[in-house]
């Protein structure tokens, strides 16, 4: 089957009404949390992913990549309407947006920003439909070595999500290494780090810790920060053509920066996005609007914003690496339905990958739907009090740390991790690499170890098989460009917001 | 208010705390490697390889953090006053939460909870918060126990 | 701040409420409420499949709610000994118990974590038979063709084994120790599940899977591999093609296979095990149910209570004979 057919396929699953249904719940839950003053994607993510897993894994993941790309257009009503930025990635929205809120025309620029958002996600996947195909042609070849080699390749993203400091990104790297180590060897049996404390035998379970990590700890940090809101009337939604004509070259070069280079493994959206709007200002008539409410200084990252997040579908899926933490969780979610992302995903599950696929479009249009009329909801639940939202979080985090495996030790897991993430977050400790290493750190160890017992013990199969060599090659430039790409964007995140701020 | 300023936990005090961590690592390592050489005879590598190269890494970058680590940009402000006193009321509460559902089950601990939860961190008076309580435990059972059937703890009471 | 006196009567009403809402209805007749299976595997694996259709026939039958609890990790041991130790023995917690939990197991330790003696099994469900596979485009024609290059060329040997005490790998000791051919001189190369060495198998990183029928069929039906011999006393119906490979000369006996049976905790009234067991019987007859079964590959084969116990009673002599040979026994 082409690759249309195989769309069309996926499309005729992703519109049934269950799955139609699910993505809608998504969306609509994604956005809901990601308004919400203060949470992120991750955070919105981490405390709806326990409800996604007592579904079957179609339904699941449908929901999860809705939730995220929910949340990312939730994220950018609060850095409009409250100057609160959920994420980095939604720091470049707030230069812009909030101006134009105080000017009474935050109600074009979410109009905008959905606009942009929905055209770049649509380009973004159409793109993937095109795209990953190809590297999953490539799927049997990939033995042991070569997945080694792709698992070094994905550990250049720790540099990129280390934020401030690249020894704590790689200190946390370990830490959660050491995480992933916990339970069962798979060499010999015998458990490791468990002390004897048969709880731990099986492992410390992806769910409870992120969680714990991210859900719980946002609690505290919410209840520390006494989160205030600020009423702002929203009027009109639909930009005016003006603006539209206005803004539409800006949409069109952020969706270019943000894709290709979200292209790049271990590229985030928090680096295109302020790239995208660089690009604005410098190519602008008159660069002094900017910050002071520009439009284009809302299209142009938004549309970055959300052409990275599809565009880090491919190296998701195709290769199984992700870009970013809320990307890392939905890793961890496909992996805990014994999907594999990688090339073989596209012939074992073909099936599954083209009605994700679909349902990504599907999710695009969703958002843009519900968004453009229930901006006024949206605009309302910002004003949701603390009080009740803390609390709420919690309950859920709870039950949903226990219904994984049905255990109260992976409760107890989620509470621990959940004051240590306070403390973490608070001493700008990155929590992501943490996330990845744990994730990735059990691919990577059984990838050597079975590369090794294949060639009974000889290092040189890396170099020998052209493919795995390739990789490792690719790890070390991919490593570069990182390093010069963090620079960057850190010194542009501590002249814009003063702080810094984890990438 | 008056924040307490304190230092942000000093990449020392982490460093040391790496290495100590990698040596527990190393040791776990050996352990493993004596292991297999008796149960998987011949082979190269082994479930204790990654112990040892992490706990390697670990050692190292301790290291690194205790010798290297510059004193931090910026301080972090602790919580204090009645901001402390909620949050450790919400830890408290989430910790005796884990206590109590084994002994109550699941139902009835979370009806607890939940009120004491937007009593002590949501501030709010106590009939406003028994009904909050009682929405969100309502919501919870019917989503999770009606609607999706999981099986939550019933309690050694029954609750 | 004191509460008031209509916020103790709310919160009085609040606990009443959830106390009513989770009490157990009026006595009648087992089963009177939820029963669990307590599956120790992730959802989605051969366990799993199998425990939910057990779960849908008797929830349909007893019209009560069959539950499927996925207890996952530590090789199964946590998950089937929260079903068989911590669990009330009254009936409403079954564990879908399978080799890997329980001959396996206790075959491979000196002092293993569960015995025969903490369960009480109503019956065996499935048997599951391995099979040889290689890749579909290999040289070799039938099993005794690659028997003999295995004994010529032993340290060219890849083969891909599940976990480092699982069924893969004791079928493969009992073929190359019945072959003559030294273990340890070929490679083995573990990997996380049948799905992954099915994978490497297919890409032709390894040469030899040895895996279940329902796990290695998928592959087969692709045409990616090719079936060279059935363990089983008997060809199977599903592949009537697939020769034994005992027919082929090559081995004797069969000592390991996938199985699946409803255990209980020792301590559970007989009535209820009884009535379990009469309850599979009729399953494992049922038209619709073995439709079900067909599609997800499972060999339905029954056998009743005291039938089971000897089997895998069988079983444990054999395992802990052949963990004893491979140095696994400790």
């Amino acid at each position: 089957m082409d690759v249309l057919g195989h769309l069309a396929s996926g499309f005729a699953a992703a519109l049934t009404p269950g799955n139609l249904l699910m993505a809608f719940v998504g969306s609509l839950l994604g956005t809901l949390v990601g308004v919400l003053p203060g949470l992120g994607p991750t955070a919105a993510i981490a405390i709806l992913f326990p409800l996604t897993s007592v579904l079957g894994p179609v339904p699941a993941i449908i929901m999860l990549s809705s939730i995220y790309y929910g949340a990312m257009y939730g994220g950018s009503t609060t850095a409009i309407l409250l100057n609160i930025p959920g994420e980095v990635a939604s720091v470049p929205t707030c230069l812009d947006g909030y101006p134009m809120a105080q000017q009474g025309r935050g109600g074009v620029a979410l109009g905008i920003a959905a606009i942009g958002s929905f055209f770049a996600g649509t380009f973004g996947v159409v793109i993937l439909t095109f795209f990953a195909p190809l590297l999953a042609d490539q799927a049997l070849r990939f033995g042991p070595p070569e997945y080694f080699g792709l698992m070094v390749l994905a550990f250049t993203v720790v540099v990129s999500l280390s934020g401030i400091s690249l020894a704590r990104g790689l200190a946390m790297a370990m830490l959660g290494y050491l995480l992933s180590l916990i339970g069962l060897g798979m060499a010999t049996g015998e458990a490791r780090f468990t002390f004897g404390f048969e709880p731990l035998m099986s492992g410390v379970d992806l769910i409870p810790l992120v969680v714990g990590l991210f859900a719980i700890s946002e609690v505290f940090l919410g209840l520390e920060e006494a989160r205030v809101t600020i009423a702002t009337r929203i009027t009109n939604v639909f930009p005016r053509w003006a603006d539209l004509k206005q803004s539409m070259p800006a949409i069109l070069r952020g969706t270019g920066i943000g894709f290709f280079l979200g292209l790049l493994p271990g590229c985030a959206p928090g680096v295109t996005v302020f790239l995208a709007y660089d690009a604005e200002k410098k190519l602008a008539r008159e660069p002094e609007r900017f910050g002071k409410g520009a439009i284009e200084g809302v299209a142009a990252p938004e549309a970055a914003n959300n052409a990275t997040s599809s565009a880090g579908f491919i190296p998701l899926l195709a290769l199984g690496i992700p870009a970013s933490a809320p990307l890392a969780i939905l890793l961890g979610g496909l992996m805990v339905y014994g999907l594999q992302p990688g090339p073989l995903l596209f012939q074992k599950n073909a099936e599954f990958v083209w009605t994700i696929i679909a349902s990504l479009y599907v999710g695009n249009a969703i958002l843009l739907i519900l968004n453009l009329p229930l901006v006024g909801m949206w605009v309302w639940l910002t004003r949701v009090p603390f009080g009740i939202l803390g609390p709420a979080i919690l309950l859920l985090s709870f039950v949903g740390a226990y219904s994984v495996r049905n255990s109260m030790f992976d409760v107890a897991v989620s509470l621990v991790f959940g004051f240590l993430g306070y403390v973490l977050r608070k001493c700008r400790w990155p929590l992501a690499p943490m996330l990845l290493a744990y994730i990735l750190g059990p691919l990577l160890e059984n990838n050597l170890i079975q590369s090794l017992s294949m060639s009974g013990g000889s290092p040189l199969i890396f170099v020998q098989r052209g493919l795995s060599l390739a990789l490792i090659v690719a790890a070390v430039l991919l490593l570069f460009i990182s390093l010069a790409l963090i620079r960057y964007t850190s010194r542009r995140l501590r002249e814009t917001t003063a702080e810094e701020m984890a990438l | 208010m008056n924040a307490n300023r304190a230092r942000p936990i000093d990449g020392k005090i982490v460093g040391a705390l790496l290495v100590l961590l990698g040596i527990v690592a190393l040791r776990e390592g050996r352990r493993l490697y004596v292991l297999r050489e008796t149960l998987v005879a011949g082979a190269v590598v082994g479930d204790d390889t990654f112990p040892m190269i992490v706990g390697a890494a670990l050692l190292a970058l301790g290291a690194y953090l205790v010798v290297a680590a510059a004193p931090p940009a910026a301080r972090v402000e602790l919580p204090s006053g009645a901001t402390r006193a909620q949050m450790l009321a919400g830890a408290a509460v989430l910790v005796a939460y884990w206590v109590m559902v084994p002994w109550l089950g699941y139902t009835s601990s979370t009806a607890i909870v939940s009120v004491l939860l937007y009593r002590g961190m949501g501030g709010y008076r106590w009939p406003v918060a028994v009904l909050l309580g009682a929405v969100t435990t309502g919501v919870l059972y019917l989503f999770f126990r009606v609607w999706l059937l999981q099986p939550l703890p019933t309690g050694i009471l029954g609750g | 701040m004191m509460p008031s006196r209509i916020a103790t009567s709310l919160m009085i009403l609040v606990l009443a409420l959830s106390l009513v809402l989770s009490a157990a209805p009026a006595r009648a007749e087992y089963p009177e409420k939820p029963v669990e299976i307590v599956v120790p595997f992730v959802p989605g694996g051969g366990t799993d499949l199998i425990a939910r259709l057990v779960a849908d026939y008797l929830g349909k039958k007893w019209r009560q709610p069959f539950l499927v609890v996925n207890k996952p990790g530590g090789g199964g041991v946590p998950g089937a000994r929260a079903a068989l130790k911590d669990a009330r023995p009254d009936g409403y917690t079954v564990l879908m118990d399978i080799h890997t939990t329980s001959s396996m197991l206790i075959g491979a330790q000196k002092t293993p974590p569960l015995t025969l003696a903490d369960r009480k099994y109503a019956a065996r469900i499935v048997r599951d038979p391995m099979v040889f596979a290689v890749k579909a485009d290999a040289p070799w024609k039938t099993f005794k063709e690659f028997s003999e290059w295995v004994k010529a060329h032993p340290d060219e040997l890849i083969w891909s084994s599940v976990g480092p005490a699982g069924p893969s790998r004791y079928t493969a000791y009992d073929w190359m120790t019945q072959i003559g051919v030294d273990p340890t001189k070929t490679k083995m190369v573990i990997t996380q599940g049948a799905a992954d060495s099915m994978t490497k198998l297919a890409g032709g990183h390894v040469q030899l899977a040895i895996h279940s029928v329902a796990e290695a069929n998928a592959m087969r039906e692709g045409g990616k591999i090719k079936l060279l011999a059935v363990l089983s006393p008997s060809r199977l119906k599903a592949l009537p093609e697939v020769p034994t490979a005992e027919e082929q000369g090559v081995m004797k006996g069969v000592r390991v296979q996938w199985w699946a049976a409803a255990a209980f905790p020792a301590a559970t009234p007989d009535a209820i095990v009884k009535k379990w067991e009469s309850a599979l019987a009729e399953m494992a007859k049922d038209p619709q149910f073995l439709a079900g079964a067909q599609r997800i590959n499972m060999n339905i084969d029954y056998l009743n209570a005291a039938e089971t116990r000897a089997f895998v009673e069988k079983e444990v002599a054999g395992y802990t004979e052949m963990a004893t040979g491979i140095g696994i026994r400790r």
